[in-house]
């Protein structure tokens, strides 16, 4: 099983405050950072573990992955804190660097891991540890819990990025007016800008990253964090208060921890058994397209080719003209997924043992990689996105 | 073609209505009907056990809704004589006592039947509200609910097209054609493929492909897809799949039930040779699913008799 090393909790606050409170000094005095060092990272994952997992189960599901590829080739090492059996040290080298990372798994299932090494090894690193495990899978931040996210404290900056080149051919004459977005603003007039982006180009304006300023209590405190959240659940984070950053990951956390409750409980299709009397509970879930897809084949064809950023399998059946049905699987965690499309509408179908990270993921992409004003409607609710 | 039969396609229609699955109309949703439960076998007044095909109710509207449908044109006087004989006090064991004040018997038939269904109706004298199915949607064509709102959405007619028509809530049952068991259960071994599973069962697939068909059927309806399934997994071992799966003999049947080795899986690849190799189990999945569709098992007969 893994080893106990000498790391506690508070001692990990204390180190990352202080990395933190150092590097922003420097940045703040120099507009720049020395050599070696770098802002914190933090990355949230999801594991494919109940949320009330033991003990014991979280150690052997790590101990799992600390002996595949990365240990082999870059000596990855996982060590569980001495007095805290939910805080882990992971160790690693990649390309001469040696990779320290702090995995907090209070949640057995929703996992935050913090790091200050350079974005391109922990990228790297957790690339490979979601690729090796089928079982883990990155959080997924939509463009509107990302809108939201904005409000908690002063707005700094964003993010755009949508790519249609996955669903149709660069040489393909059937193309949006904007196939390919990629922008960062910063400062506070980028809302403005984004807000006339999203007029001219509705269908590709896809919000992607945000940098907030945020304060542990007031905004009158010297107590505050700068953090840029990504979609595909990077957090950077740069300011004086390491606790500002725990508080406003946590914050997000939790909404979108509800979110996919809310999916796995009123959505996935299950059934209801008493003595042989039975009924079905859950419903699809609808998404509609702002205009019709042209080319249903060739969309089907994409989507379910296997290959990024989609990463689903099925072979599409038509059923009609303008009608496919897919029994799918998802590749980031091998869950079989259904689908019923339509040039308007997608129904989708989460079955009882499948996740709702695999239904946010979809959404995400789709808004990402199609267009942007896709829509989930149920009426009488506001929605779950 | 979406459906291979009738009570498929009027099962997921119904559950459809009353979630207002998208390309569906929302009337029956908007009226708070929910699905209740599926052929839940009950006495009457008299003792004689009905089981409607779908039950649905609304504590909107206090009222409940017993479907029986038939893709035959013959009325089965006996059965219609039983539902005739069903009262508040007999549904009240199973519904809220919220939605069991009202209820109706709608039958359900194609409007191709329509002179017979009629026929079996009115010679009963039975004042059940009379559905009949066509390419475009639904009519009420005889009698009535005692919901206005309801026989409003019905007449002239309630549109839908048939290609809308969800299939995924309930995707096979006793009267589906092997092909429509294949799409669901070969991808269910193949989800199995790619988690690096090492052997796996029929009842396994079957409960994790369709739960909800483990739950409804008799056991000797549960013995017929069972067969079928077996049947379609041996087929596909020794055919498209032979490198991927197959039967293990050797082995004792786990809780009787047969068992088939996975002897090739993608999660042991390289990362590079395993988007080839999806690419692969595509192919071959829609290679299996059109001998089927089109050829059946006629042209490829299993090597040995299944021994179950």
């Amino acid at each position: 099983m893994l080893k106990d090393s000498s790391l506690t909790r508070q001692e990990m606050i204390y180190y990352l405050d202080d990395r933190m409170n150092k590097t922003y000094s420097q940045l703040y005095e120099t507009q720049e950072l020395e050599p070696d060092t770098s802002l914190i990272k933090t990355y949230l994952l999801e594991a494919h573990l109940n949320e009330n997992a033991s003990y014991e189960t979280l150690q052997e599901f790590l101990y799992s992955i600390s002996q595949g590829y990365l240990r082999q080739k870059h000596n990855l090492k996982i060590e569980s804190s001495y007095d805290d059996p939910t805080l882990f040290q992971l160790t690693a080298f990649y390309n001469k660097e040696a990779i320290k990372i702090f995995l907090d798994a209070s949640n057995p299932r929703f996992w935050i891991l913090h790091s200050t090494n350079m974005s391109i090894s922990l990228d790297w690193f957790i690339d490979r540890l979601i690729k090796e495990h089928q079982h883990i899978d990155r959080t997924w931040f939509w463009p509107e819990i990302l809108y939201r996210l904005s409000k908690k404290g002063v707005f700094k900056g964003l993010g755009l990025d949508y790519d249609y080149r996955p669903i149709v051919d660069e040489n393909s004459e059937l193309t949006n007016s904007v196939e390919y977005l990629k922008m960062q603003l910063w400062g506070t007039a980028a809302k403005d800008v984004y807000n006339i982006l999203n007029e001219q180009f509705p269908f590709s304006t896809t919000l992607s990253k945000v940098k907030i300023k945020h304060w542990l209590s007031s905004q009158e405190s010297n107590d505050f964090t700068i953090d840029d959240f990504k979609y595909d659940g990077k957090v950077t984070a740069r300011g004086t208060s390491f606790m500002s950053h725990l508080s406003l990951i946590s914050n997000t956390y939790t909404e979108y921890i509800s979110t996919i409750h809310n999916i796995e409980q009123n959505y996935s299709i299950k059934v209801n058994s008493i003595n042989e009397n039975v009924n079905i509970g859950g419903k699809a879930l609808n998404f509609y397209f702002p205009k019709p897809i042209d080319n249903l084949d060739r969309f089907c064809n994409r989507l379910f080719s296997a290959s990024l950023p989609f990463r689903l399998w099925g072979c599409p059946i038509k059923l009609g003209e303008y009608v496919y049905r897919v029994t799918a699987i998802d590749l980031h965690v091998n869950c079989r997924i259904d689908f019923e499309i339509t040039p308007e509408f997608m129904r989708v179908y989460l079955p009882y043992s499948s996740c709702g990270n695999t239904v946010v993921r979809l959404y995400t992409n789709l808004k990402h990689h199609f267009n942007s004003q896709i829509t989930f409607k149920e009426e009488g609710s506001d929605g779950i996105f | 073609m979406a459906f291979s039969n009738f009570n498929l396609q009027m099962l997921n229609l119904w559950i459809g209505l009353c979630r207002a699955e998208a390309g569906l109309p929302t009337i029956i949703r908007d009226l708070g009907y929910k699905p209740e439960w599926i052929e839940l076998g009950f006495p009457n007044s008299q003792k004689h056990v009905v089981k409607p095909e779908l039950i649905i109710s609304s504590i909107i509207q206090q009222h409940s809704i017993l479907f029986e449908w038939k893709e035959g044109n013959n009325t089965d006087n006996d059965q219609l004589k039983r539902y005739s004989e069903i009262t508040s006090m007999d549904i009240k064991a199973f519904l809220s006592s919220a939605v069991t004040d009202f209820h109706d018997i709608c039958i359900i038939g194609l409007s191709s039947n329509e002179s017979r269904i009629l026929i079996g109706i009115n010679q009963g004298q039975y004042t059940f509200p009379v559905l009949l199915v066509d390419d475009d949607g639904l009519e009420l064509k005889l009698n009535s609910f005692c919901i206005p709102e309801l026989n409003d959405a019905f007449s002239p007619k309630m549109y839908i097209s048939q290609a809308l028509i969800p299939t995924q809530l309930i995707p096979f049952d006793i009267n589906s054609k092997d092909w429509e068991i294949a799409e669901r259960i070969i991808v269910q071994v193949i989800t199995y493929i790619f988690n690096n599973k090492t052997f796996f069962t029929v009842d396994e697939v079957l409960k994790d492909s369709a739960p909800i068909w483990h739950s409804f059927c008799s056991p000797q309806e549960k013995k017929h897809i069972r067969t079928i399934a077996i049947q379609v997994i041996e087929l596909a071992s020794q055919n498209e799949f032979q490198g991927y799966f197959q039967r293990n003999k050797v082995r004792p049947s786990i809780n009787q039930s047969p068992t088939w080795d996975i002897i090739c899986t993608p999660y042991k690849m390289p990362l590079d040779k395993r988007s080839k190799e999806y690419h692969k189990l595509k192919s071959l999945f829609a290679n299996f699913l059109e001998e089927l569709k089109t050829n059946g098992n006629k042209t490829r007969q299993l090597s040995y008799l299944i021994d179950y």
